[in-house]
């Protein structure tokens, strides 16, 4: 009887006690299934964000180059058209018309400037082709022409090799920061500078405006603050966004090379 | 008068408890310190008594009572599940008044309460499930167990209570049976409480997730 019950606790606090460890085993085993698991889908859908991303990105250039040859073949040749036929008019020099045929060409002429520029700046391939600091350079000259900005662009150090397709995503940042700029922060100074080393490009932009809340800007649907940390996503870029009301707005963009 | 392994362990767990005192998150983690020196208190008085000579159970018998009573808080606090909290407020009305009149009326101040024991045990062997099953259940979980104070509290509860069925819900029928047999329940008993108490070290030991 002795025997039986000695056999019985131990049987039985053995059987308990493996019970015990199975739970226990049970639980880490499936705890490790389930977070693999939920780490593989969380990487897919990184991975398809990525994607979708790179597809959109892919459809605006082409849309853009769609454009910037419209501009350039079309629209730019039929301005070209309209001054050559303004400069061939032979009126005398008291007509009426005459002055208001000079204040048309000089229309013209600006026309045929901005589309050329506007132009350049949606071609993709020309930006990768001359440099996204050169393309930035230009959009800076192009604001300081407006009278409305003293924009000003410092390159420190000389560019190492990037993708084309970085340029273009640098580069569209960059548009989108300085659109952002002229819309919205009623700067008068706008400072852009870019550091350039064999590991690091750092893009900075700087302005005077009325600045804004990153926090309450970052959480409205369709803000263009969220398309620029979507694009440095793309480019494994880092994105710092440093703004208060009153006090301007500086924008970086570091990449990683 | 000799100390067992299990209360250097427990004087360990103590000191431990109320070093990390402030870093206990949720708040009432913090009751540990009070219920580790009780349990500090008890086994001092056991032994103490013990060495002795004289009958102990009595002090047992309201220690087990009471460390039942924390471990229900400390599930209803953890457990998310409504159906599971009012379960444990339920038994708890149902149980406590139950173990008082094991105590005084059926098995008698100077036994070991084993029936009312064997209850508790098997209701907090649930508890404990549940909280791995909880646990399991979360949709986003992808913090390591390891790393979490209740998954150390809860296998420590685990083990201790479901391998303690048989030498502690049988230590009525073992101690009228053969005293012999006592001393095996004994050991196992130091062995439990050497693997408790360490769990609870382990958990004191976890930083929170929002700690700096």
């Amino acid at each position: 009887m002795n025997d039986e019950l000695y056999y019985t606790v131990v049987v039985g606090t053995s059987i308990l006690f493996v019970l015990g460890g199975f739970i226990i085993s049970f639980f880490l085993a499936y705890v490790r299934r389930k977070t693999k698991f939920l780490k593989e889908k969380q990487l897919m859908h990184n991975q398809f964000q990525q994607e979708l991303l790179k597809s959109q990105i892919e459809i605006q250039e082409q849309t853009f180059q769609h454009i910037s040859r419209e501009l350039h073949d079309n629209l730019g040749q039929v301005a070209s058209l309209i001054k050559i036929n303004l400069n061939t008019l032979q009126l005398p020099a008291e007509h009426a018309a005459t002055v208001k045929i000079e204040n048309t060409k000089e229309l013209t002429r600006q026309l045929i400037a901005d589309i050329k520029s506007l132009s350049v700046s949606l071609a993709s391939d020309r930006i990768a082709q001359t440099g996204f600091e050169k393309a930035i350079e230009t959009d800076v000259d192009r604001l300081n022409k407006t009278g409305e900005f003293i924009a000003s662009f410092r390159q420190y150090g000389s560019l190492p090799e990037i993708s084309d397709a970085k340029q273009l995503i640098l580069y569209r940042m960059s548009q989108e920061i300085l659109n952002n700029m002229i819309k919205h922060s009623s700067a008068k100074q706008i400072e852009i500078s870019l550091h350039a080393t064999e590991k690091l490009i750092k893009l900075a932009f700087n302005d005077d405006g009325i600045g804004f809340n990153v926090e309450e800007q970052m959480n409205t649907p369709g803000a263009g603050l969220r398309n620029l940390q979507s694009r440095a996503l793309l480019i494994n870029a880092q994105l710092q966004i440093q703004s208060s009301p009153g006090n301007g707005t500086q924008i970086t963009i570091e990449l990683p090379l | 008068m000799s100390f067992p392994f299990f209360y250097i362990v427990l004087v360990i767990a103590v000191l431990i408890s109320v070093i990390k005192l402030k870093r206990q998150k949720p708040s009432y983690l913090r009751l540990f310190f009070p219920y580790l020196l009780m349990n500090l208190c008890v086994e001092t008085f056991g032994l103490i008594t013990r060495a002795q000579g004289k009958n102990n159970y009595w002090i047992y018998n309201f220690s087990t009572t009471v460390e039942f009573g924390f471990y229900f808080f400390i599930f209803y606090k953890t457990l998310h599940n409504v159906f599971v909290k009012r379960a444990i407020i339920f038994t708890s009305f149902l149980f406590f008044p139950f173990c008082i009149i094991n105590i005084f009326f059926i098995q008698g101040i100077h036994h070991f309460h084993s029936i009312s024991f064997l209850m508790g045990s098997i209701f907090l062997v649930s508890l404990s499930v549940l909280y791995f099953q909880e646990q399991l259940r979360e949709d986003e979980q992808i913090t390591n167990p390891l790393t979490e104070k209740m998954f150390w509290i809860s296998t420590g509860v685990l083990f201790f209570y479901v391998t303690s069925l048989f030498s502690l819900g049988l230590f009525e029928l073992i101690h009228l049976k053969n005293p012999s047999l006592k001393v095996l329940a004994d050991a196992l008993l130091n062995l439990l409480n050497i693997f408790l108490y360490c769990t609870f070290i382990i958990s004191f030991f976890i930083g929170n997730k929002n700690e700096r």
